[in-house]
């Protein structure tokens, strides 16, 4: 019954229709299931999958709930100690950045002018074509080292350097020198660390006296002090926030020291209100304080553990430079510099109130001094504040001990090893200089440091416009005086833009033509999900596989050795590809063009799949000596270095090498972490620094950061500034920046110098005082300032005083980009009134009253050179008076491809139309992203 | 028993309808829209949209010359980078604006429930226009050929799939495409997708089992 009845009355019938023909079309095919195959997957239960998030750059540990091959929800981990099982509302809603109909798809190639944003649609062939045929003829024409790698602010950016370090550029970098290189230089100087946090990562796998380990939930801190830092809104160290209100409740107190009543200060005990750009000002004063009033014999000043003299150098060096200080008279105020007195004239703090938070930090054991990005690191001399933060940590005994500070870069687990490529850069090579034959090794040719930023740690990205106008010139080592143009830009992750530095100079450089007409830069590629304002000029875009759709590892800032697995829980969508594909493609496509550097067996006949790649990333972890108090590992020999999964070390299933001191038990792998919940958790312990756990030359912790020994009959170059200093002595060419400020090298202990456009600081911008009156900050909103503004759930809640739903009622026409450019849809989208978050300017009620300004009007910034920008009057106590601040990254962003903020780029204030480009701190090239004056109109 | 027509051309026509929302145009395909004619029910304007396509390729040149154009349309409708104008998703029309919303879920049910998943080298959502008119031509082709009982069952599940999943959003589609003032070439496959569609449901509805009508009345 049934099929025989079938009539063609009716029916519309097609003619012209062939099976030959239109099986010719090659149309998507569907494959067909047996019952039981297809009763399975229909009745298949969710699953719960591990990886890693990538929503903001905290990382976390999450579980994903599939569902018939679509995520349908995302947890916390909890055999994640870093995050604990916790997610906050950037990484809960995820889904809505990964599903999102604006993520790129497919791959493009730009069909009008850079900027115009006009692109179609290739097939990857053709991508990866054009790109490989202009990295073939740029390594040519101008040498490989003309190739900038960006690859952004996510930790797997491994591929790409190895791809670039192979291809033979040095200039493989990622978002590090826009991001908190001064607030790291005072632990790189003394530990050859990076960022020093709070012990308040719960739990803890923690090794009990009685050899056993287990997870420990307690906070033995007793004061925590923010200086600058905001966990509860800005920080990607994810544990900071639930930590310090779990501390709190265990009795901690808090304060918090920032121009803003931020969502941190709001949970504090005491919120210390300080001007921006003087934050080394109040450090200097608690410092002097400290080392005044400090007596070993009275318990009420007992504020110096001494016995950090045992495990350090160079403290007498460096206290004495810092006394040196105390004879001269600050021109500014007359005062003796660093008194409280003194502090107090530039801070906008009382000097009793600095004396009592001095003895207060001294008196109170454990207690943590945490220093921030953009509060204290984000000025032209933010080396400054790190360097005495760092110094008051180990002075007061806070270091390392249970309850201090923790420097996560010397605890945290090995990654990346021999799969980042690095062991490419010491190939040798050789160029032309001056009509001679030099040889040399491919990382001397590097453009930072062997240019202008000798010291330059993770690169000088806010530089890289100037370099792209006026090109390379190397200063130092082997290739000095050699000279070669930015003819590539590979951008991954990152909206360099918007966050790099001044805009409108991104904007210059990437747009400049030569005489010929042909842009400056032959190729600018962007890799990335979102589409951003970077990608606006592009000539190539590369759709990358979202967090939930690629393999690699994530291993941000916990407390002791950990590395969790950011696995492929989802297909990819549409055409995008994992970071691991693109490299291989591009390798291939490259070898094919006859590249003499990348050979098969670096690649694909190395890595036959991504888990491969990524397994060797693994090879060294944790790779951290076996020290600390308890021991770690007891049964293992102390100090050696360990590597291998937790359980084989712990069951002692190992090889030990007395000669390389090294303990080797079976290896960790992606497959190893598949099956422990995609996480490896080695054991904590306190004291480690005397065991030799730091990075520095001496193995202790160092005051000073350029001296001379006799080792073995032999002098040898000590400190983190030799390496740098014996460059400049070999070339005489003293780097610019810190020519700039007299130096001839850098300094072998502690130095001061004063910030930039500061009148309460800097004589020389004292005439600024009454023409540009306040001074602009900025903070950071993780989930408002970069690619997650597409997610429409995270546009609509506000954000301290800095992104508040005060739109308007707004009928917009909806702008698409494509191959015109950026056209309206025809659609018409309306946003209620107050029902969007809009970047805001933050100003203190009183000024606000002052200059007749109310909540919601529009106003204009302008700084001295002329620079403006434009948003809503946000007036309220919460702000400093004299101070605006506005989010970084959050306003004026112009691709479409973000949603309604697009909508808003005119009315919300984009801080790097501001900056000053030629503001970048002298030792590593930080962009002085809070060192602004500006003056306020009414629009 | 084996039907040869009507469903025969069907899995043919659904096809070439699902090559016109793919990605990239290609010449074969141009040349066999241009081959193509319909006639049909009254009260339907078919032939006016397939015309509207056939001419839009005449005034292009000719299918070769047609191609770049048309590839740059249909990224700029279809895929964007940013916002594309006319998303081809079940899930942005009917599950809020998101892809791989509860109506992607839904359709890959439906798929399953008629043992079928797409190739795995398919990457696109399983709510994919595309997806959805190449499905149809895989019930199409079970209605035509097998035991009565499959093909009773496919014309239900093809009457189903589209009353439920295609027939629902198409419309507004349809619409995003004149506000975004489409190629000529892709306002004519739209219409002439939705005209198809439309006829075959009506054509389903009178043809499918009763137990199904019932089972839906009760």
């Amino acid at each position: 019954m049934g099929a025989i009845t079938l009539s063609r009355r009716g029916f519309l019938k097609v003619a012209g229709l062939s099976a030959v023909g239109v099986g010719a079309l090659g149309y998507t095919t569907f494959r067909s299931l047996d019952p039981v195959e297809a009763e399975e997957l229909r009745s298949a239960p969710a699953e719960l999958k591990y990886t890693a998030d990538v929503m903001c750059p905290a990382e976390c540990g999450i579980m994903v709930k599939v569902e018939n091959g679509i995520a349908s929800a995302v947890y916390g981990n909890p055999y994640v100690p870093y995050n604990a099982a916790t997610i906050c509302a950037k990484g809960a809603s995820g889904l809505q950045m990964v599903y999102n109909p604006n993520r790129i798809k497919y791959p493009m190639i730009r069909v009008g002018e850079r900027g115009e944003g006009k692109f179609k649609r290739v097939s990857w062939d053709e991508a990866i074509a054009y790109i490989a045929d202009r990295l073939t003829a740029i390594k040519r024409d101008y040498g490989p080292e003309s190739v900038i790698m960006d690859a952004g602010d996510v930790t797997d950016r491994d591929t790409y350097w190895r791809l670039a370090f192979a291809y033979g550029t040095p200039n493989a970098t990622e978002h590090g020198s826009i991001c908190d290189t001064p607030r790291r230089h005072g632990p790189k100087l003394m530990f050859g660390g990076k960022r020093v946090e709070p012990d308040i990562m719960r739990p803890l796998l923690l090794r009990q006296p009685d050899g056993t380990l287990k997870n420990d939930y307690s906070y033995r801190t007793k004061l925590i002090i923010y200086a600058g830092w905001n966990p509860f809104t800005a920080t990607r160290i994810n544990y900071e926030s639930r930590g310090t209100v779990e501390a709190k409740l265990a009795g901690a107190k808090l304060v918090v020291i920032d121009p803003a009543f931020s969502n941190t200060a709001a949970k504090a005990d005491k919120w210390i209100p300080i001007r921006p750009g003087t934050d080394p000002d109040l450090f200097a004063a608690i410092l002097r304080y400290i080392l005044e009033n400090d007596d070993p014999d009275d318990p009420s000043r007992r504020y110096i553990d001494w016995s950090f003299q045992d495990a350090s150098v160079g403290w007498t060096e460096f206290a004495s430079a810092f006394r040196s200080w105390w004879r001269k008279t600050d021109p500014i105020n007359g005062l003796s510099y660093f008194t409280p007195e003194w502090a107090a004239q530039r801070t906008g703090i009382a000097a009793e109130q600095i004396v009592e938070l001095a003895h207060e930090y001294g008196i109170t054991k454990p207690a943590a001094l945490i220093w921030g990005m953009h509060g204290t690191g984000h000025h032209y001399n933010g080396y400054i504040p790190s360097i005495i933060g760092t110094a008051l940590n180990v002075i007061t005994g806070n270091f390392d001990a249970p309850g201090g500070v923790v420097d996560t870069e010397i605890t945290k687990s090995d990654k990346g090893g021999k799969a980042t490529g690095k062991d490419f850069l010491k190939r040798e090579v050789t160029r032309t200089v001056d009509g001679k034959t030099v040889t040399g090794t491919q990382e001397e040719l590097h453009m930072d440091r062997f240019g202008d930023w000798v010291a330059a740690w993770d690169d000088v990205v806010g530089d890289y416009p100037r370099r792209m106008l006026e090109g390379v010139t190397l200063r130092q080592g082997p290739f000095r005086g050699r000279t070669y143009p930015v003819k590539a830009y590979i951008l991954r992750t990152g909206n360099s833009v918007i966050t790099g530095s001044a805009t409108w100079k991104w904007q210059e450089a990437l747009t400049a033509k030569d005489d010929q007409g042909a842009y400056k830069v032959d190729l600018v590629a962007y890799i990335d999900t979102p589409f951003l304002e970077s990608g606006m000029y592009a000539d190539v875009i590369l759709p990358e596989a979202s967090y939930l759709e690629r393999v690699s590892l994530s291993d941000v800032y916990p407390s002791h050795p950990m590395i969790w697995l950011r696995d492929a829980v989802i297909d990819k969508q549409f055409e995008s590809r994992t970071p691991f594909e693109i490299m291989i493609a591009l390798a291939k496509a490259l070898v094919e063009r006859g590249d003499p550097d990348i050979k098969p067996e670096d690649f694909w006949e190395k890595y036959a799949q991504e888990a491969d790649f990524w397994t060797e990333a693994l090879a060294g972890a944790p790779g951290r000596p076996n020290v600390g108090r308890p021991l770690p590992y007891p049964n293992l020999p102390e100090g050696f270095k360990l590597i291998g999964t937790p359980d084989s070390l712990e069951a002692g299933r190992v090889e030990i090498d007395p000669e390389n001191k090294t303990i080797r038990g079976e290896p960790v792998t992606v497959e190893w972490l598949r099956e422990h919940h995609g996480v490896a958790v080695w054991p904590m312990s306190y004291h480690r620094f005397p065991g030799g756990i730091l990075k520095t030359s001496s193995k202790k912790i160092e005051f000073i950061w350029d001296w001379t020994e006799t080792v073995e009959g032999e002098e040898k170059r000590f400190g983190q500034y030799a390496s740098y200093n014996k460059l400049i002595e070999a070339s005489g060419n003293v780097p610019p920046p810190i020519a700039a400020l007299g130096w001839q090298k850098y300094p072998k202990t502690f130095y001061w110098f004063e910030t930039k456009w500061n009148f309460h600081t800097n004589p020389e911008y004292a005439s600024y005082r009454d023409r540009y009156p306040f001074q602009l900050t900025s903070g950071r909103i993780h989930h408002a300032m970069s690619g997650t503004q597409m997610v429409d759930w995270l546009g609509r809640f506000m954000v301290e005083d800095t992104w508040l739903p005060i739109n308007d009622a707004t009928t917009y026409d909806e702008i698409n980009i494509g191959p015109d450019g950026p056209t309206p849809t025809g659609r018409k989208l309306t946003i209620a009134p107050n029902t969007w978050a809009l970047g805001v300017i933050q100003m203190n009620a009183a000024d606000a009253r002052g200059l007749g300004f109310k909540t919601g009007d529009l106003i204009e910034l302008e700084t001295p050179l002329g620079y403006k920008a434009r948003g809503k009057v946000n007036a309220v106590e919460t702000i400093h008076p004299g101070v605006l601040r506005v989010a970084f990254g959050a306003g004026g962003r112009f691709s479409p491809g973000l949603g309604k903020n697009f909508y808003f780029k005119d009315v919300t204030p984009n801080h790097n139309e501001l900056i000053d480009p030629e503001a970048l701190s002298p030792v590593m090239g930080q962009p002085a992203f809070a060192d602004m004056l500006v003056k306020v109109t009414r629009v | 028993m084996t039907l040869s027509t009507p469903t025969h051309d069907r899995t043919l026509l659904y096809a070439v309808l699902s090559r016109l929302v793919s990605y990239p145009v290609t010449t074969d395909l141009l040349r066999q829209v241009v081959e193509l004619d319909v006639s049909g029910p009254a009260g339907r304007d078919a032939a006016g949209e397939l015309r509207r396509m056939q001419d839009a390729i005449s005034a292009l040149g000719g299918a070769d010359a047609a191609i770049e154009v048309l590839n740059r349309e249909a990224t700029r409708l279809f895929e964007g980078p940013g916002q594309p104008l006319a998303p081809p998703f079940g899930s942005f029309y009917l599950s809020g604006g998101t892809l791989m919303g509860p109506e992607a879920a839904a359709v890959r049910g439906a798929y399953l429930d008629a043992g079928f998943l797409p190739d795995p080298s398919v990457h696109l959502p399983p709510d994919h226009l595309s997806l959805e008119l190449g499905f149809l031509g895989v019930l199409a082709g079970r209605a035509g050929d097998g035991p009565d009982a499959q093909m009773e069952s496919a014309r239900q599940a093809w009457w189903g799939f589209i009353a439920v999943h295609l027939a629902p959003w198409l419309s507004l589609w349809q619409a995003d495409l004149s506000r975004a003032e489409a190629h000529a070439f892709y306002l004519g496959a739209a219409g002439f997708i939705s005209e198809i569609l439309e006829a075959d449901l009506a054509w389903l509805d009178e043809h499918r089992p009763n137990d199904g009508k019932a089972a839906e009345r009760g």
